[in-house]
């Protein structure tokens, strides 16, 4: 299969690990323009072959792992590829993003896309070059942690692998390429699941695009963008996502003692300014990257990624550690180990509570660190109790109890924000596809507190702006840009002035239109025009690449299919409204007791929700809507 | 005296973590901090300011009133992850 679009290399394979088959699997042209690429071409090909419940660990389970036109291109924060499956923790669909460097190699080694299925008989990893896939024997690699078995693998090329935490089916295992992760919802596990160690790609030559210079000229204007903008030219690079966790702390947003506050009294010793002052090697990040919001630091003398500000706030303030240090020594080992740091620190702090009201006695207690590290291992290892913290937040809670102070949505534990401090996010905690996750959910914390301020307690326009904005990172992540490009939404005289009469005038009208932007972007003749101004520099470059007609609205109109697409795989495997609500702690317990609006009022917001999303009152997308987004014929 | 923590993008630019200043408003707050980091006290209102725990955008901006022993934060104007 060819195409004629630019950017693309027109090609998806599909592996069968059972019978070793390998063959082309068809992706039309008119499919690239309604999915475009990454996590929504990734749902496609899962919702036409996933047609009922399965074990996610068993044979019948497929990975997904794709890319989108803006890889390998040569466009800014482009190496994200993506891999989704059906998850082990949730039991529902994922799709975990990654900026390693195997994305850019799998498209030079001339694929789209690469389909595993089945099961193998013997542990293998996968060599994919232009040439075609071959089968190679891992059983040396089986045991080996992820930074191990990439120096131990031979081949040349992007590598994606597992670690122990995956070989064991821990349910938050995660896969990693270079020091980067695949990190939510279990991906590491369904990997091995079918004895697949990892995957090799290798290829030197980009796919051709539509108007070079034209994307020369926007990848020129679209970096220098990002090198200007407060968020990207200047928090983030010097500060990193750490730098996340004093703003939060101002907030009330920073997950402490198991999401009972907001509040850290030692929140500065976890933060980004202690990491830049006394710990920071130098900062680094993804290929084709120039936000560099990647922190170097060191471990034993060694010099390892630092830890995101999830990682900080789940394995500080959340089981009350304020020895950054240990953090940086944790996160290195769970990013070894091959496990996602925001679900096991998550689960860990669950289980100190489950210890501290008596229900569960696991010597786990907050506050107290030595035993920490030992943990991490014997999770990865599913040895003791850490056989049932491999298992997950929610499955804990069904064994011992404490399902409303359980963290999780769907299955998949929350990350660092308390919900309570904005509870925008915590509607998009509750409804998004993968489970408890900030990015999924649509981010809008960065408008309630952390880029704007916008009131985080009302909850008028929050369903609205809440879709809107998961239906614009769907897009930006399924060209195969880092979602933090999407910061370019976000004009910078707003931004740099939050004192400003403007920042207030938005601050003031973001609660009462947002319910009407929605609807507005909704409306089809609306959606064809060309926005009067254009925020985002992603349609410029996608048109210019790829040869597609790339509108605002347009590209608004994919995320908004690729958001209901992965929905109705949801729905196939069983979600409803019952599923989109928080654990009780966040609905009912306040988080400040003299401010009575300091919890989630889920029911509200979520029916909102549902009427600006045009599903029906259980959370079903209705045959109309399916049809006017060409899901359905 | 009030105490003014800086955090973010203030603290690199200023490079000092915290200091005690005489104000009795958040604009004269600003104005002293403008004299003391040699910077005009109009790019200091770009900051993000809270007074205990409270941002100036939900008091009285920068008309807030200044009490001795309160805690002013000064934090970067945009931050993400």
């Amino acid at each position: 299969m060819s195409t004629k679009f630019g950017a693309y290399c027109g090609k998806v394979l599909k592996v069968d690990l059972t019978t070793r088959k390998v063959e082309e699997y068809p992706f039309s042209d008119e499919e690239r323009e309604l999915f475009l690429g990454g996590k929504i071409m990734a749902a496609k090909i899962v919702y036409d072959n996933v047609t009922e419940k399965i074990d996610p660990l068993s044979p019948e389970n497929m990975l997904v792992i794709t890319t989108g036109p803006m890889n390998a291109i040569g466009a800014p924060c482009s190496s994200r590829f993506n891999c989704s499956t059906i998850s082990p923790l949730t039991g529902y669909y994922t799709s975990s993003n990654c900026g390693g460097d195997f994305g850019l190699h799998l498209k030079r080694a001339g694929l789209d896309g690469l389909i595993v299925t089945g099961k193998s008989d013997e542990k293998v990893y996968l060599y994919v070059t232009p040439d075609g896939v071959e089968f190679k024997n891992a059983d040396a690699l089986w045991g080996l942690k992820t930074g191990a078995t990439q120096e131990a693998i031979p081949e040349k090329g992007g590598k994606f692998v597992i670690g122990p935490a995956g070989e064991n089916l821990v349910k938050y295992a995660c896969v990693i390429s270079g020091e980067r992760a695949a990190g939510r919802g279990g991906v590491g596990a369904v990997f091995g699941s079918k004895n697949l160690k990892g995957i090799v790609a290798y290829g030197i030559k980009s796919p051709a695009v539509h108007d070079r210079d034209k994307l020369r000229q926007v990848n020129k204007e679209w970096t220098e963008r990002l090198k200007a903008h407060p968020t990207t030219g200047n928090q983030l690079p010097k500060l990193g996502t750490a730098g996340l966790v004093t703003s939060m702390q101002a907030k009330n947003l920073l997950s402490t003692h198991n999401y009972r506050s907001g509040k850290y009294e030692h929140f500065e010793d976890i933060s980004g300014e202690t990491l830049h002052d006394e710990h920071l090697v130098r900062n680094s990040g993804c290929t084709t990257c120039p936000i560099r919001c990647a922190r170097v630091v060191k471990v034993d003398g060694k010099e390892v990624k630092g830890p995101e500000v999830e990682t900080l706030g789940l394995f500080g303030p959340n089981i009350l550690n304020h020895d950054i240090q240990s953090i940086f020594d944790w996160n290195y080992e769970m990013d070894e180990l091959g496990m996602d740091t925001i679900s096991c620190g998550n689960t860990i702090s669950f289980a100190m509570e489950l210890n501290e009201k008596g229900m569960w006695d696991n010597g786990l207690e907050f506050g107290k660190i030595d035993n920490i590290r030992q943990i991490i291992d014997d999770i990865a290892h599913r040895r003791g109790i850490g056989d049932d913290l491999a298992e997950g937040s929610k499955r804990l809670s069904e064994k011992f109890g404490g399902k409303e102070f359980a963290m999780n949505v769907k299955g998949m534990e929350l990350a660092a924000y308390e919900p309570r401090g904005a509870v925008g996010q915590g509607l998009g905690y509750a409804v998004a596809n993968r489970g408890g996750c900030h990015l999924n959910g649509g981010y809008l914390v960065v408008m309630e507190g952390l880029g704007l301020s916008v009131n985080p307690y009302t909850t008028g326009a929050k369903a609205g702006l809440c879709a809107m904005f998961q239906d614009l990172m769907e897009t930006c992540s399924a060209g195969g840009n880092c979602l933090f490009t999407t910061y370019a939404f976000f004009p910078m005289f707003l931004m740099n002035k939050p004192n400003g009469m403007i920042a207030r005038i938005v601050n003031t009208v973001a609660t009462k239109i947002g319910f009407a932007i929605a609807l507005i972007l909704r409306v089809p003749t609306a959606v064809a025009m060309h926005m009067p101004f254009n925020m985002l520099p992603h349609t410029k470059a996608i048109q210019a690449a790829t040869g597609m007609k790339m509108t605002f609205g347009k590209f608004i109109r994919i995320g908004e299919r690729g958001y209901n697409l992965e929905r109705m795989i949801d729905v196939r495997l069983g979600v409803s409204s019952k599923d989109d609500t928080l654990p009780e702690r966040l609905t009912t317990e306040l988080q400040i007791a003299t401010n009575p609006k300091s919890k989630v009022p889920i029911d509200k917001l979520k029916k909102k929700y549902y009427k600006v999303r045009f599903w029906d009152e259980n959370g079903i997308p209705t045959k109309k809507l399916l049809k006017r987004l060409k899901i359905d014929k | 005296m009030v105490t003014v923590k800086l955090f973010g993008t203030a603290r690199l630019k200023f490079n000092e973590k915290e200091v005690q200043v005489e104000a009795s408003t958040v604009k004269e707050l600003t104005v002293v901090l403008a004299e003391r980091y040699g910077v005009k006290a109009k790019d200091l209102r770009q900051f993000l300011i809270f007074v205990n725990d409270s941002n100036i955008t939900a008091l009285k901006m920068f008309r807030t009133k200044l009490n001795d022993g309160d805690v002013i934060m000064l934090l970067s104007p945009a931050s993400g992850g």
